[in-house]
């Protein structure tokens, strides 16, 4: 067989993307934390796996999942089929709107699906249906208690007659504040994206009696920026009252952005090792510049890199000894 | 045997008109059906200034206010709530006609109802659970209360219906922002000249613009506009084009639109109910080449029970007489343009070798068309527009130096081939995306 076309999975080293890993040990995390609601090792995970199954891997061994189904439409079958990791993954070599169409929900089967896409909603000016249907199927066959997550690629269409084109289509969903074809630039386009997921989501499963709450909203950028909504089917909102003040958990507008610095092995190390030292040099250099200093994050960041090793950004070292130390992912070669 | 005689039992149901007339309008057009009574107190009651119409949306309650005349207690007592109005025939040129529309809408959205109500004579209260009402089978009526009015100062008479305990499937309907904005884009269309001309609408504070009515008109293109009466109808017809810019671009309105009394009744039609029916007598079957084309009817009559509307006023009764004439009107205005538009479309294909690029190119030779409202056009006035060369703008060249850099990767972004293309687009995005007016 010979494909011209390099796959998605040959194009992207996925242990090359920290802030994806993270962005799983951190759903992972929350999911643990949700126990008194839900009951997530009963729940049958349904995946993009790729060929390499991470996310499969990391739910049965952390969640006690045991039901998995992955899919992908691309022509490698034997490989996705090969590189399982487990024998009880099923995997379905079909297009995910097609295979959703298909699929049987349960009653009282419980669902937990990650919508996991490379591409974005919008390129070379076309509008991606597929994608927009495969939320439509889920968001109408959803039972209570079903999880759902998608991740899109986060890239602002270029061209005004693609902004326009995007605008045009889209702009009912996008709340009042957002709702004006100048806001369709990179700054906003996240924004967009999640006022668009939430409220299509809620058009679509409007004739339900369930409402889509929402859980998780992350924001990343491996390289192309990436965008994470993902949430909860209910009948009301008792369930989500009891865990909306988890850390990670964003029910409104609030946009988590996993922004963490790519270290090396030896830096990871050293602030590790060090982290209350750094937290608190932290804290001396904020507290030594006034809050409405001009430039302060530039003044801080001076100061502090005076007391560390290596040069680092302020927010991003911040938000890594703060936040993300425990979910960051270290790699290194190995020997099989 | 002798014979008996017994009455058969015809009285209507509750559960008619509670569950079963509201199956067959839409929630938008349910809050539309209450914007029009508002606006029909405005033109029953002559007002000659500025109203306004504010509606508050959220899952926990409907409310609609308006200062456009409020409601006559005996009117309120003897006809407001009745199912149905004893006579069709009026003289106003509202919109209102059967006597359906307030309480469908009411009963549609939820089951408590609290309406107050000052005409600058008396203030009248209603509170009303429509569950418990329903339960009574045999009982028309249910009280309300009335003062003096309370009206003072420069206050204008108003009413205000509160709905409260929504059905749930609205609750979730109205907290989508899609919704909303869709619910605010069909009052801006609907009701455009209302707004422009006497009343303002809000939606959860947010001041609604009416939709521009507007043609192509300038030294080349020339829509045209004709009136004709029709026993108590007065018609308005005005057709044109609104030349596009480029292929790609979205049309924005097209077809037939129809008013009815000022409100849009049939918006953006092609089908054959507005006479797109591919014979001899009508016009051709509706195609992507006649996106240009546009045509506004006004049907005006002082007798609404003569205009040939459905109930949900999103459509018409087509088989009436007084419609097969407007629709004759119709297709006569339309037909120059239309074989304008046919004649354009085979000449772009033959002469330029159905390249499409550069059938966008002489699009765009009409890049500077003037935009002029409905107001501006005269009555009587014959469709024109140009044959091929058309006489152009004046147009100066600017040149500018920018970094290699930046131009080769805007080239890249932009996909084009010329540094002079990348000023040129860049020039024209600034202009759209800062709504810089062309005029």
């Amino acid at each position: 067989m010979s494909r011209t076309k390099k796959l998605s999975f040959e194009k992207i080293n996925y242990t090359s993307r920290p802030r994806k890993q993270i962005e799983r040990k951190i759903l992972i995390e929350t999911l643990q934390k949700m126990r008194p609601i839900i009951n997530i090792e009963k729940y049958k995970y349904i995946g993009m796996g790729s060929i390499y199954y991470y996310d499969f891997i990391m739910f049965h061994k952390f969640l006690n999942i045991n039901r998995f189904i992955s899919i992908d439409d691309k022509e490698t079958k034997k490989r996705f089929e090969f590189n399982r990791p487990y024998q009880f993954i099923k995997f379905i070599n079909n297009k995910s709107t097609e295979f959703l169409e298909s699929y049987k929900w349960e009653k009282n089967e419980k669902i937990f699906m990650w919508l996991d896409y490379d591409k974005g909603l919008f390129a070379e000016n076309e509008i991606k249906e597929d994608l927009l249907n495969d939320l439509t199927i889920v968001s109408k066959k959803c039972n209570p208690g079903d999880i759902l997550i998608f991740t899109i690629n986060a890239i602002c269409p270029k061209k005004p007659n693609e902004k326009k084109h995007f605008f045009d289509r889209f702009k009912n969903y996008f709340s009042q504040d957002l709702r004006d074809i100048r806001k369709v630039i990179p700054k906003y386009y996240v924004q967009l994206l999640h006022d668009l997921a939430i409220n299509y989501v809620n058009e679509k499963s409007e004739h339900t009696n369930l409402k889509f709450y929402q859980l998780f909203c992350f924001e990343y950028r491996d390289g192309a920026p990436m965008f994470t909504l993902g949430g909860f089917f209910d009948k009301d909102n008792s369930k989500i009252e009891k865990i909306k003040d988890l850390k990670f958990i964003s029910t409104g507008k609030e946009i988590i952005k996993i922004d963490v610095p790519l270290l090396t092995y030896y830096e990871k190390i050293y602030l590790d090792t060090h982290i209350d030292k750094v937290k608190k040099s932290i804290d001396i250099c904020e507290k030594q510049i006034p809050v409405d200093t001009n430039n302060r994050e530039d003044k801080i960041e001076k100061k502090l890199n005076k007391k560390i090793p290596f040069e680092i950004s302020y927010r991003e070292l911040k938000s890594y000894v703060e936040i993300y130390y425990r979910y960051f992912p270290q790699y290194y070669e190995g020997l099989v | 045997m002798s014979e008996k005689k017994a009455f058969i039992n015809a009285m209507p149901t509750k559960e008619l008109f509670i569950n079963i007339l509201t199956r067959d309008i839409s929630v938008e057009n349910c809050i539309l059906d209450l914007v029009d009574n508002s606006v029909d107190s405005y033109i029953r009651k002559k007002i000659k200034e500025r109203r306004e119409i504010k509606i508050i949306i959220s899952p926990e309650k409907f409310e609609i206010y308006d200062n456009c005349g409020g409601i006559d207690q005996k009117f309120l007592k003897e006809q407001v709530f009745r199912f149905g109005v004893e006579e069709l025939s009026r003289d106003h040129a509202t919109l209102g006609v059967y006597g359906i529309g307030l309480k469908r809408s009411i009963f549609k959205l939820g089951n408590l109802l609290e309406m107050k109500t000052d005409d600058g004579r008396e203030l009248s209260k209603i509170k009303l659970k429509i569950d418990e009402w329903k339960k009574e089978r045999n009982k028309w009526t249910f009280p309300f209360q009335f003062t003096k009015s309370k009206l003072s100062g420069d206050n204008k008479p108003f009413t205000k219906i509160i709905i409260n305990d929504l059905h749930d499937f609205i609750k979730k309907k109205f907290e989508l922002t899609s919704f909303i904005n869709n619910l605010i884009d069909s009052i801006s269309v609907t009701y455009s000249l209302i707004i422009r001309n006497n009343i303002n609408i809000s939606v959860n504070n947010r001041s609604i613009d009416p939709y521009p009515l507007d043609f192509t008109y300038d030294d080349r293109y020339k829509p045209s506009r004709i009136e004709e009466e029709f026993d108590d109808i007065k018609v308005d017809i005005i057709c044109g084009m609104n030349p596009r810019r480029s292929r790609a671009e979205k049309i924005e309105r097209k077809g037939w639109n129809i008013f009815f009394n000022d409100r849009l009744i049939v918006k953006d039609d092609t089908t054959v109910i507005t006479g797109w029916r591919g014979e001899k007598t009508s016009l051709p079957k509706y195609h992507s080449i006649f996106n240009e084309f546009k045509g506004i009817v006004f049907i005006k009559s002082k007798d609404p029970s003569k205009l040939p509307l459905n109930t949900s006023k999103n459509g018409f009764n087509v088989d009436t007489a007084i419609y097969q004439n407007i629709l004759d009107l119709m297709i006569k205005q339309a037909k120059p343009i239309i074989s304008y538009l046919m004649k354009k479309y085979d000449s772009e294909k033959n002469n330029l070798d159905e390249i499409e690029k550069d059938v966008e190119e002489t699009i765009e030779e009409s890049e500077k068309e003037k935009r002029r409202p409905i107001e501006n056009i005269r009555v009587g006035s014959n469709f024109d527009a140009p044959q091929r060369s058309k006489p152009k703008e004046p147009i100066i060249t600017i040149s500018y130096q920018k970094q290699k850099k930046i131009v080769e990767k805007l080239k890249k972004i932009l996909d084009v081939r010329t540094a002079k293309d990348v000023g040129s687009i860049t020039f024209d995005y600034y202009i759209t995306m800062e709504g810089v007016d062309d005029e």
